[in-house]
């Protein structure tokens, strides 16, 4: 207990430090969100910019206006839902490049150098990128062994069809197949610490590191994540609730959403990256006993 | 002395049971169609055996040589059938079929006035489109001619293979919807028989009558039907249920042994709720759903005539056999756990059900050649009563703070495909989408449009009218029309027709507004010179009204006939125009879009801002939340 709060101490300690790569993070999110959004808000505002539509969307949200915007600005509109696609994947690889240089400074206490972030996060590029290719292979593999497991299971359900029964099941099916999900991606991120703690030139041998890690102390490791999942909650929690009281039909109330936003953002990323620097911590703790 | 009196009781005895029997004290409708059905459903070969004795009286004016009967379960006999054949794709909940479960009727007996055996008499015959290999319609001829006014008895011996769940008839397992499963009489009309083959799109027609049906089954067998329950013989393994109904033209049974009951009075009418266990959640957003039917329907149209309404909800695995309606009883559906924020079941399914009642049920217009007039006006009245219960744009769905309402379903659905097909058409010639959007959507758009230019005041009056005039007597479209035009102050025709039996389009917009400053000189203080040009981008005319607002506050109403292709029209006014709006108050319900109705001078970045912020909030979250940093 004592090392696991050592340990997440430790990261939302360091992850706060860490301002310049926090608010690099929020401004890689924000440009892209602006940018790759543009072509499917100018559709938006082409078509309601000069109706009374408009105002009465301002108010409220009317089924009838969205469809007919998606109805008459199909072509726009899906040519606009791709580029947000393209976007997700541009952040997806942008964020990859720069978690060598994350993951470096969270490791030790020296002050963000811009050069030494660029450097190790060149350094561990192509490293992370084949980590990627391991995680989406690492997917399909967990799915179709669930899957496996799953579908003889389904004989055992009553016929003909009873709805609760089948939901639960299928419910308990779908939250089995997230949880293993889960523990890929935990794996996938452990690996990363790993590797940037260690540098370590295979990722196979990290990959193997980080299985043998987890086996040691699965508990351990699934409290400390849980701890920071339930605090990221929270935070978005909050946020969700906060916003449903600022009044979105005026200039004001808009720029206090977007303020409240991007406020909420940095400090998810800082919940985040808090995460990272607590396996870290926890890592050496365990492995090297380095409180 | 005494024997005297236990005559005089026994003949009481007679007389109140008979009474007993009848639900109303004088018919409502002609009965020239009674059936008298003894049956019994096996339900391991999934097989009714039952004998049929109908007694039938010829209320037109000519002599009939030849009747005309139903077996639509023939319509499952084969994949060649005219239904099957079309069944190409999933539609409307009809499963494919395959060889294995497919049902039918087999006639093995029919003799007329006890004494004319005209059994091997039998034929089938196609009228809609000569395919040999269906075999709904049969004709026989007769030894005798049937004289106006005269009435004959035709006993009807048949085996109904029950197909899987299809067209809202069948079973699933121990589940079991009896829909069209006996030999039913044509409707005679002009001295010729209205007796359509059974089509995908198709439902149907038929006679009013007194239905008495005794059906054996086994005990365990949870039962509703079309109806009243007069009597029940139980033995150890098997019940006889006798019901009647009377002023009715078709009769449903359903049976489950895991069928729960809710009964409830409601307006004078026993409400029986048949439902699946696991929907129990759901029970009193049903009877909601009923009782404001029940209460609004008998305000806006008439009483519910019956003592009872059937409402069963079709557990999941037989989903097929839901949203279905047959006299006094209608089927319908909920979802476990389904959000009350989504109205579609059980709330709306149960409204249409039961609104059919009014017009499938009571006005029993003919279904097969003139579907509009059963769906359509059953949409349109689900339409008020939803609007009614949940508030015009949140009658559909109020999900994720998006408000839905039943009106925006079925302008949406239209908007897709105005011109596919248009309304008055047979059922049998539309295309397997058309038939949804043209029967359902666009009439509710024509009728409320209909009422918006008319007044509600003028629709209801309309409606009733159309109800006392027509009720039990089929009727037909253009019935509705002479009575539109009989209350209307104008001639509706030129509205009705174009909206009905073609394709065109309506569209208005305002293309652009632009100000002028005059000559100062001239005038002080200031005058503006405002132009507006309007376009009819359709070429459905109809008159409208148009909005000029000025920035001053100032509103001015003009009224476009709406017949060129552009108008313009210019003001001068101390204060510039600042917007334009044709229908500002959306009468015209079948404007293709409404969106382009206005033009304003200034940006109205309300909703842009509202939409981009939400855009990002979702964006941005998902990002953060991505599977890496």
């Amino acid at each position: 207990m004592i090392m696991i709060s050592q340990a997440i101490k430790y990261g939302i300690r360091r992850s706060w430090k860490l301002k310049e790569i926090l608010l690099l993070f929020l401004g890689i999110n924000l440009s892209l969100s602006l940018f790759f959004l543009l072509p499917y808000l100018k559709t938006f505002s082409d078509f309601f910019s000069d109706r009374l539509a408009g105002q009465v969307l301002g108010k409220s949200n009317l089924y009838l206006y969205y469809a007919e915007f998606y109805h008459y600005m199909k072509a726009d509109v899906l040519s606009g839902k791709r580029f947000v696609l393209a976007g997700a994947v541009c952040y997806y690889l942008i964020s990859l490049i720069f978690s060598g240089g994350l993951l470096f400074f969270l490791g030790n206490s020296r002050v963000v150098k811009w050069g030494i972030f660029f450097k190790e996060s060149w350094n561990y590029l192509w490293r992370m990128l084949k980590f990627a290719l391991l995680l989406v292979s690492l997917l399909f593999i967990v799915t179709f062994v669930d899957l496996l497991i799953i579908l003889p299971l389904t004989n055992l359900l009553p016929r003909p069809f009873v709805e609760d029964v089948y939901f639960w099941f299928y419910s308990g099916a779908f939250i089995f197949i997230m949880l293993s999900w889960l523990l890929v991606i935990l794996l996938f991120d452990i690996c990363r610490v790993i590797l940037v703690e260690n540098d370590y030139r295979s990722i196979i041998l990290t990959f193997l590191e980080s299985i043998r890690f987890f086996y040691r102390h699965p508990v351990k490791i699934v409290y400390l994540n849980l701890s920071l999942l339930l605090l990221f909650a929270t935070l978005t929690f909050i946020f969700w609730f906060l916003q449903k009281y600022i009044p979105g039909s005026n200039e004001w109330g808009i720029l206090l959403g977007f303020c409240l936003l991007q406020i909420t953002i940095y400090l998810q990323y800082w919940i985040k990256f808090a995460r990272y620097g607590a396996i870290l911590k926890f890592y050496r703790i365990l492995v090297y006993n380095h409180y | 002395m005494s024997f005297i009196f236990y005559i005089v009781f026994f003949i009481c005895l007679i007389f109140q049971y008979s009474l007993s029997q009848i639900i109303f004290e004088s018919p409502l409708s002609k009965r020239n169609a009674n059936y008298v059905i003894n049956a019994r459903l096996d339900t391991d070969q999934k097989v009714v055996y039952a004998s049929e004795k109908l007694q039938w009286k010829n209320i037109s004016n000519h002599p009939v040589r030849e009747l005309q009967f139903h077996l639509y379960l023939n319509a499952f006999r084969n994949l060649k059938s005219t239904f099957l054949s079309k069944l190409h794709y999933r539609h409307r909940r009809f499963s494919r079929l395959d060889s294995t479960k497919l049902g039918g009727i087999d006639i093995d007996r029919l003799v007329v006035d006890g004494k004319y055996d005209l059994t091997s008499k039998i034929e089938f015959i196609q009228p809609d489109d000569g395919n040999i290999c269906d075999s709904t319609v049969v004709r026989v001829s007769l030894p005798i001619a049937v004289l106006p006014s005269k009435e004959i008895t035709i006993e009807i011996g048949f085996c109904s293979r029950l197909p899987r769940i299809i067209a809202r008839t069948g079973y699933v397992y121990d589940f079991f919807l009896l829909g069209q499963w006996f030999p039913k009489i044509g409707v005679l009309e002009d001295g010729q028989w209205n007796c359509h083959q059974f089509h995908i799109n198709s439902e149907f027609f038929s006679d009013f009558g007194v239905y008495e049906v005794n059906m054996t089954l086994p005990v365990e067998y949870i039962v509703e039907a079309t109806g009243i329950l007069i009597d029940l013989e139980e033995g150890d393994s098997l019940k006889t249920m006798h019901f009647r109904a009377e002023d009715v033209h078709d009769f449903a049974l359903t049976a489950w042994p895991k069928f729960k009951k809710h009964t409830k009075m409601i307006e004078d009418v026993e409400v029986n709720l048949l439902y699946a266990a696991e929907h129990s959640g759901q029970i009193d957003r049903y009877l909601q759903a009923i009782s404001v039917a029940i209460k609004y329907l008998g305000n806006w149209l008439k009483p519910y005539p019956y003592p009872n309404l059937t409402v069963v909800d079709v557990p999941l695995f037989a989903g097929g056999a839901s949203g279905m309606e047959y006299p006094c009883f209608i089927t319908t559906l909920s979802l476990w756990g389904a959000p009350s924020d989504v109205k579609l079941y059980p709330e709306e399914v149960t409204i249409h059900e039961y609104a059919h009642q009014y017009f499938y049920g009571l006005l029993a217009s003919n279904e097969v050649e003139e579907p509009w007039l059963d769906e359509g006006f059953t949409s349109y009245a689900t339409n008020k009563v939803m609007n009614y219960m949940f508030g015009r744009h949140s009658s559909f769905s109020t999900l994720f703070n998006i408000h839905k309402g039943q009106f925006d379903s079925h302008k949406n659905s239209y908007m897709r495909q105005p011109t596919l097909d248009f309304v008055l058409k047979p059922s049998w010639e539309f295309s397997t989408g058309g038939y949804g959007f043209t029967q359902y959507d666009k009439p509710v758009l024509i009728l409320q449009t209909l009422e918006n230019l008319l007044g509600e005041e003028t629709m209801n009056k309309i409606l009733s009218t159309y109800f006392d005039r027509w009720q039990f007597k089929h009727p037909t479209s253009e019935d509705f029309f002479v009575v539109v035009n009989e209350i209307a102050p104008q001639n509706m025709d030129w509205f009705l027709i174009k909206a009905l039996q073609t394709t065109e389009v309506i569209d208005y917009s305002v293309l652009s507004i632009s100000n002028e400053i005059m000559d100062r000189k001239k005038y002080c203080p200031t005058i503006y010179t405002s132009e507006v040009l309007v376009k009819r981008e359709g070429t459905f005319q109809i008159p409208v009204e148009i909005c000029f607002t000025f920035e001053n506050g100032d509103t001015l109403m003009r009224e476009w006939n709406g017949n060129e292709t552009e108008q313009v029209y210019t003001f001068q006014h101390s204060s510039p125009l600042i917007a334009a709006q044709i229908d500002p108050m959306n009468k015209i319900c079948l404007d293709l879009n409404w969106t382009n109705n206005s033009k304003t001078v200034s940006p109205q970045k309300g909703a842009f801002y509202r939409h981009w912020l939400n855009s990002l909030k979702l964006y941005q979250q998902a990002l953060v939340n991505m599977l890496t940093f």
